[in-house]
């Protein structure tokens, strides 16, 4: 054991030696300022025709696999006499084929679960999983990015647009065995969504201003009606984040100062965990797995007969660091993993010729990259102002704010953090977002303009550093910060630092922990300036985000949780909102979130920097993989995966 | 030696209320808490995590039949509030929903203290740092330490489904280090300058020198180049089904990697104390004394050298036990090792008192019964000891 | 108590002057502190020695392997598409022995004494898939750009700073590369190559010597100052100062010195001075502040331990019996003796300070990027992805591994020309 180290030194030796390169070069030897040259000069081309604003996204269309064909013959293909006949009407007919057997894993960036509850939990981790054991009456569709059928197999909705009826399928069970009807939907919705004393997020999609929410009852036993007192834009969106959950468990639960339900289906008592979902959970090791089986009940049928899901067994494993799990992945760890880190591409890229797995490119990412002034006027709780008021006026100062976008050289941001692999962005939406991307106004890297802005804002003294200096001699210089756990982000500012002292001003950096930086964020608002990111919901629909856009909204990074809009414009991009939450004609609201999206540019309030390239792999062994830039990336159609080899 | 026994454990419980407070000061004098964030969020209401901060003693919930004795009345700016005897809540003299007052009521002062008025028309008060600290006292000598704020479930059995993984990996890896340590030691100052020796030494210095996390790292990316290990982690997905042989196997395969990197370290420290010793023993006035009555010299090493060499070593394996847990901290996080480490450092960071409070205890204690082993262990080994 | 002093002449010698024949026989130790002082040395003369400022960042030259070994050209190289399995071709780097970087062969190829490197171009190619895909680090191998030595810059900047601290301005650079009108690409020198941000590595690691290796000397001081003073006045009085001191002692040995240094440094983190956040020396001060406040308990106790026993000395009782006031003895009787423990022991402990701003930086807390601090560099190769792509980011870790080896080196060579307790039974005996 002693020895180890001497191992490990002569291990890494030789893999720093055969990361360098070794073999004896072949091809032909180009000299890389010619090609250098060459591309420039393209480029140059390219420019010419650009102008100020960007090029819109390219429509392409939506490919959707064709379904893979098994052998039905196959012993395999034959349904396990553990699946309990259920009559389903109508039935989920889906074209899906496979082969019984096996366990699929799947590497999940978490740590543990605080809760299985559908509603009430309140971590990524868990959200993402909960759909394993819970279906809502509407599904999403990753590959054509679009609504589906699920435990409603089809729903209508009054030409007002307000009352919506869906039509539940008949013989759905829970894994408990007990038929799914109208009552358990009226009971979700209306016990525990839209219980005050249940606090949950999924009640947010209902609320549109302050108009009461809508009322769920019983017309029969399979169907359900929906009124809502005003059109809600994103009501579907909203009934799809409902996960329904049997009456019959939770009636008792649901009353009360303190309702029992916020606590239940903790990792404590897995057995109360029923849903119609595909799986079932059978044990769960915070820090480690989380393990599902088929749920006997399973309503899931395809059109050739056969019961969903494949697998015996469904792993969810807990991986804490993402190194770490880009690591076990390539160790043949497990099967899937969604959201590689840029930094690990290469080695995904070159393993991949090992040929058992598939690295999947999804392109350009949801996710955006940015960086935000505080515009925050209000005072401590001890008298003293949350920024300091010259500092405050420079970022109220739209001058000031594009001045800084003008000094951030986005494309060389994209290839010096990235290594290239993403997109520089100018705008709140990447443009992979096919329905909802628009071009707007751009204040793309351009020093002599920055410089040009400060000088009118009067900031054209300099110090001995070439930082200037305000009227009253101080240097203009502010506390940039992000969190210390994203090594990108940490990158990230650095550069920025180096942008603006380009320009004259001084950059403190702070890399704290994400704690920290939510505290900020949230309650104590005394940060000056800040590099996030936000991440897409499913469906990336812009009022998923209204927390964010809202000058009311709590995530209104510069200047949350407005009484009322504190500038005209404000006022105006609130307005335009407000007129998209109540449209469900998807080109008009297209236009007013063109509209917004201008508006918003124009402010540079939240200066957006870049998307990365999203990267997932799966293993070959897995069938029926459906790769899709949305969330979760390789196994968002769970129920459909199969195991080839059956281990 | 019950006496030495009784006296330590003594001592125990003072040094656990001086550790308990000192960490307490130090969570308190660091701004911001866990719950500054949970007010804003919508999945929590006020009352909830006014509840949520009465059970770590930040605050006091007055009994709703008292509120109108301890707060008859209060003004925040321009409205004037009072309580009735039945605890309603009324402004200026008008009774009012305590919801819609939020604003106002949330936080005012009164007297130079602060306190809160919930939507549910609770009264709380904010106490002082002294009192916050005995509260939580109270509460963790009757064994409540509280529940973890990100978890929501309570402490203990946060940390119950933690700790066994953790010290498996430190007793192993303490017993690797000890195991190769101590004879490796004693054999390089039996023959100091032999070749062995200077292996040894070569070897101690080496392993002391690498960052511990850089290490891990190595070890991690050894694991997927030779695939002889696994890669993180303490079990098999396949655990269950193994049978129990193959259980311990698979746990014993899982460890190799953590535990060396966690021993190596502590290795090189123990075997060149141990030599140390050995070679001053060797060379003292008794050893000399022995060997000229002619004794053999095996019998001088074992039972007259090692014997008195080993003493100070017996003391640092009570400190090694402490130390460890530091130690093992970033291996587990580069591991994905299911131990405490993980949930510690994220419940420091975000300030997680109950858990940080409680994972500090538990360390303490660890080190104090290392203490009382080592103790116990002198005691056993030197007679000297043992008659004092 | 009187001794023939022509006797035995060498005896006479003092024990320091004895301490350091010995070490100086010891060659471990003496190449452990010829280490050391060249380390400190160059740390001292950073600016001077390092080819570029300490934030100087080239986009051309990111991720440039380093030049003392070689260089990466750029290859065309027909391959397959991996998908619709058609030729194509793609752009390759490919490593090149020492001709790729550091040469000494001029523009035309013949051999000179006088070192040259090739620029460094980054390119925008197509990968295989038709993606675009940056080929980076790669050198033009058709110029030879000659290395110069002592250049002048135009800016003055620091060439000589005691450790980061005290700073002369001056205009010399020890070598430098010049960029001829026109260049394609980037002209300097990288030994050690260049980061994901395209910094000099070489250049870092010196300035960033100035933080790693005045952290554990800064903290060793403290811990040093506080745990001999508290530990020498317990030990001395005894009683109930002895009491408190020691239950506090063991209070501090009793809390895990991570949880305490992460709580410790967020705490000291969130300090603001006039509504500004702290500075980066700050920052810096206080996580020297952090760790040097976990660290004193140990070295109290032993020191107390010590005192107890000095304290019945002779010298000490008649000291005492004379009326030499208690400072005194203190300072002139009992510390003095506690020296050669306390040397001993700093030295063996610097290293774990070091190592500490590492496991610091590791989880974020450390020194804060631009400044360069060998920890902060080693997080770029705690991305397992980055260290196999660019393996020379391990550098940093290299000269943290010969710094630590160095100080264990010269600490147990001081350990046994010293030998503490050696000393102090020479006393007793005598």
């Amino acid at each position: 054991m002693s020895k180890h180290p001497v191992l490990t030194h002569l291990a890494s030796a030789v893999l720093l030696l055969a990361a360098c390169g070794g073999e004896i070069p072949q091809g032909k030897l180009v000299n890389p300022a010619d090609v250098k040259r060459a591309a420039d000069a393209k480029a140059a081309a390219h420019a010419g025709s650009g102008g100020g604003a960007e090029e819109p996204a390219a429509d392409e269309p939506i490919v959707v696999k064709p379904y893979e064909k098994v052998d039905l013959k196959d012993p395999r293909a034959a349904v396990p006499a553990m699946f309990r006949p259920v009559q389903v009407e109508p039935p989920l007919a889906s074209e899906v084929q496979g082969l019984y057997g096996g366990t699929l894993t799947l590497g999940l960036l978490g740590e543990s679960v605080d809760t299985f509850n559908p509603l009430t939990s309140n971590e990524a981790t868990s959200s993402e999983l909960k759909s394993l054991l819970f279906d809502s009456l509407v599904g999403y569709d990753n590959e054509r990015w679009e609504h589906a059928p699920l435990l409603a197999w089809k729903w209508e909705v009054s030409p007002d647009e307000l009352v919506w009826t869906f039509h539940l399928r008949k013989g759905v069970r829970f894994s408990d065995g007990e038929e799914l009807t109208a009552d358990d939907v009226v009971f979700t919705f209306m016990k525990t969504v839209f219980n005050e004393k249940v606090p949950n997020s999924d009640v947010d999609g209902f609320k549109v201003g302050d108009a009461p929410l809508p009322v769920f009852e019983k017309v029969d036993a399979h169907t359900v009606r929906a009124t809502c007192s005003v059109v809600n834009a994103t009501f579907l969106i909203a009934v799809g984040n409902v996960s329904i959950v049997p009456e019959h468990r939770w009636r008792d639960t649901v009353t009360g100062d303190q309702p029992a339900y916020n606590s239940a289906m903790g990792p404590e008592n897995l057995e109360a965990i029923v849903g119609t979902g595909p799986y079932r959970i059978v044990s769960y090791r915070p820090g480690e797995k989380i393990e599902y089986q088929p749920n006997p009940w399973s309503w899931r049928t395809t059109a050739s007969g056969q019961r969903l899901p494949f697998p015996d067994r469904f792993v969810a494993k807990l991986v804490k660091d993402n190194s770490t799990r880009s690591l076990q992945f390539l160790g043949e760890g497990f099967d899937f993993i969604d959201g590689i880190q840029v930094s690990d591409y290469n080695q995904f890229d070159v393993k991949e010729k090992e040929g058992w797995f598939d690295l999947h490119r999804l392109g350009t990412s949801l996710n955006v990259t940015w960086l935000s002034f505080n515009q925050n006027p209000n005072l401590r709780p001890d008298g003293t102002p949350k920024v300091l008021p010259y500092k405050l006026a420079w970022f109220q100062d739209v001058r000031f704010r594009r001045a800084i976008s003008h000094a951030v050289d986005r494309d060389l941001l994209v290839k010096n953090i990235l290594e290239g692999r993403g997109s520089a962005i100018y705008g709140d939406t990447s443009k992979a977002n096919r329905a909802w991307y628009a071009p707007s106004t751009r204040y793309a890297y351009d020093p002599a303009k920055s410089n040009d802005l400060l000088d009118r804002m009067g900031l054209t003294r300099r110090d001995a550093d070439g930082i200037r200096l305000d009227s009253a001699g101080r240097r203009v210089s502010f506390d940039l910060m992000t969190n210390a756990e994203n090594a990108l982000r940490c990158k990230v500012i650095d550069q920025v630092k180096r942008f603006c002292a380009a320009v004259g001003v001084d950059v403190q950096l702070r890399q704290v922990a994400f704690q920290e930086i939510s505290s900020q964020l949230d309650d104590v608002h005394t940060w000056e300036a800040i590099v996030l990111g936000w991440a897409s919901g499913v469906p990336p629909d812009p009022l998923n985000g209204k927390n964010i856009h809202l000058s009311s909204g709590r995530l209104h990074v510069h200047y949350p949780m407005q009484e009322k809009p504190f500038r005209q414009w404000e006022a105006a991009a609130d307005g335009v909102l407000g007129q998209m939450s109540q449209i469900t004609s998807e080109s008009e609201r297209k236009l007013w979130w063109k509209v917004f999206l201008e508006v918003s540019a124009l402010q540079q309030s939240t200066i957006f920097l870049y998307s990365p390239n999203e990267y997932a792999a799966t293993r070959k062994r897995v069938g029926n993989v459906r790769p899709s830039l949305l969330r979760p990336q390789t196994w968002w159609n769970f129920d459909e995966l199969w195991a080839r080899d059956g281990e | 030696m019950w006496i030495v026994l009784a006296r330590r454990l003594l001592a125990v419980p003072p040094l656990l209320l001086v550790i308990s407070f000192l960490t307490y000061a130090l969570l308190g004098v660091s701004p911001g808490d866990y719950f500054a964030q949970k007010e804003q969020d919508q999945k929590y209401s006020f009352h909830r995590v006014m509840e949520l901060r009465a059970k770590v003693g930040k605050v006091a919930r007055v009994p709703d039949a008292r509120r109108a004795e301890v707060m008859p009345t209060f003004t925040v700016g321009q409205r004037r509030y009072e309580y009735t005897a039945q605890g309603a809540l009324l402004r200026d003299g008008n009774p009012c929903d305590p919801k819609l007052e939020q604003a106002q009521i949330k936080r005012f002062e009164k007297d130079g203290t602060r306190w809160s008025v919930s939507e549910e028309g609770a009264l709380y008060r904010w106490v002082g740092f002294g009192e916050g600290y005995l509260r939580w006292l109270w509460n963790a000598v009757r064994l409540d330490l509280g529940e973890s704020f990100s978890q929501e479930r309570d402490v203990l059995a946060v940390m119950g489904e933690r700790i066994w993984a953790t010290l498996l990996l430190e007793i192993v890896a303490l017993t690797i280090a000890w195991g190769l340590a101590i004879p490796l030691g004693v054999w390089s100052g039996v023959r100091p300058n032999s070749t062995l020796d200077h292996i040894c030494g070569a070897i101690a210095y080496v392993s002391l020198s690498v960052p511990g996390v850089f290490l891990s790292l190595l070890a991690l990316l050894f694991a997927l180049a030779t695939g002889w290990f696994p890669i993180g982690d303490m079990r098999s997905l396949d655990y269950e089904r193994l049978g129990p042989v193959e259980k311990v196997l698979d746990v014993a395969h899982h460890m190799i990697l953590p535990s060396a990197v966690i021993g190596v370290t502590s290795i090189a420290i123990y075997m060149r104390q141990m030599r140390g010793q050995m070679v001053e023993a060797m060379s003292s006035d008794y050893v000399r004394t022995a060997r000229a009555k002619g004794l053999s010299t095996r019998a001088v090493q074992f039972r007259h050298a090692l014997r008195n060499a080993i003493n100070p070593l017996v003391t640092m394996f009570g400190f090694s036990l402490a130390a460890l847990l530091g130690g093992s901290f970033l291996v587990e996080l580069i591991f994905n090792w299911p131990g405490l480490a993980q949930i510690t450092t994220s419940a420091v960071i975000s300030k997680d008192e109950p858990l940080v409070m409680a994972s500090v205890l538990f360390s303490a204690l660890l080190l104090v019964a290392g203490n009382v082993v080592a103790d116990m262990l002198l005691a056993i080994v030197d007679p000297r000891i043992r008659a004092a | 108590m009187e001794k023939p002093t022509s006797a035995i002449p060498e005896r006479s010698a003092s024990p320091w002057a004895h301490a350091r024949r010995k070490l100086l026989r010891n060659r471990v130790a003496c190449t452990g502190g010829v280490i050391l002082i060249l380390l400190y040395v160059t740390a001292c003369i950073a600016g001077f020695l390092a080819p570029f400022d300490w934030d100087d960042a080239s986009s051309d030259a990111a991720a440039t392997p380093p030049m003392l070994f070689g260089g990466y050209e750029l290859r065309e190289v027909e391959t397959v598409h991996p998908d619709t399995k058609l030729p194509t071709t793609v752009f390759e780097r490919r490593w090149r022995w020492f001709r790729g970087g550091v040469h000494f062969h001029d523009s035309n190829g013949e051999f000179t004494l006088r070192p040259h490197v090739h620029p460094v171009v980054e390119v925008l190619v197509t990968d295989a898939r038709g993606q675009p895909s940056y080929v980076r680090g790669c050198v033009d191998p058709s110029v030879s750009l000659p290395v110069e030595f002592f250049v002048s810059t135009e800016e003055p900047h620091e060439v000589v700073s005691l450790l980061g601290f005290f700073g002369i301005e001056g205009r010399t650079r020890l070598m430098g590369v010049r960029a001829p009108p026109g260049l394609v690409g980037h002209a300097g020198i990288h030994l050690f190559g260049t980061d994901s941000q395209g910094r000099d590595l070489l250049t870092r690691i010196l300035f960033g010597a100035q933080i790693s290796l005045s952290v554990g000397i800064l903290c060793i001081l403290i811990t040093m100052f506080l745990g001999t003073s508290i530990g020498g006045i317990s030990g001395y009085f005894g009683g109930w100062i002895d009491m408190v001191a020691m239950r506090i002692v063991e209070v501090f040995l009793s809390v895990p010195d991570l949880y305490l240094i992460i709580v410790l440094g967020g705490m000291l983190r969130e300090i603001k001075i006039g509504g500004e956040a702290l500075s980066s020396t700050m920052t810096y001060l206080m996580i020297v502040l952090a760790m040097a406040f976990v660290g004193w308990a140990g070295r109290a106790r032993v020191v107390r331990g010590m005192v107890l026993s000095l304290r019945t000395q002779d010298y000490v009782v008649a000291a005492q019996a004379q009326g030499v006031p208690t400072h005194r003895i203190l300072m002139f009787h009992i510390l003095p003796n506690t020296v050669s423990f306390a040397i001993v022991s700093a030295t063996l402990a610097v290293p774990s300070y070091i190592l500490g701003e590492v496991a610091l930086s590791f989880l974020g807390l450390g020194i804060q990027e631009p400044e360069a601090s060998w920890g902060n560099m080693l997080r770029e190769a705690q991305q397992p992805g980055v260290l196999l792509d660019n393996p020379w980011v391990v550098v940093p870790g290299v000269f943290i591994f010969l710094t630590v080896l160095a100080y264990n080196f010269l600490g147990d060579g001081l350990r046994d020309a010293l030998d503490p307790k050696a000393v102090i039974l020479a006393k007793k005996k005598s």
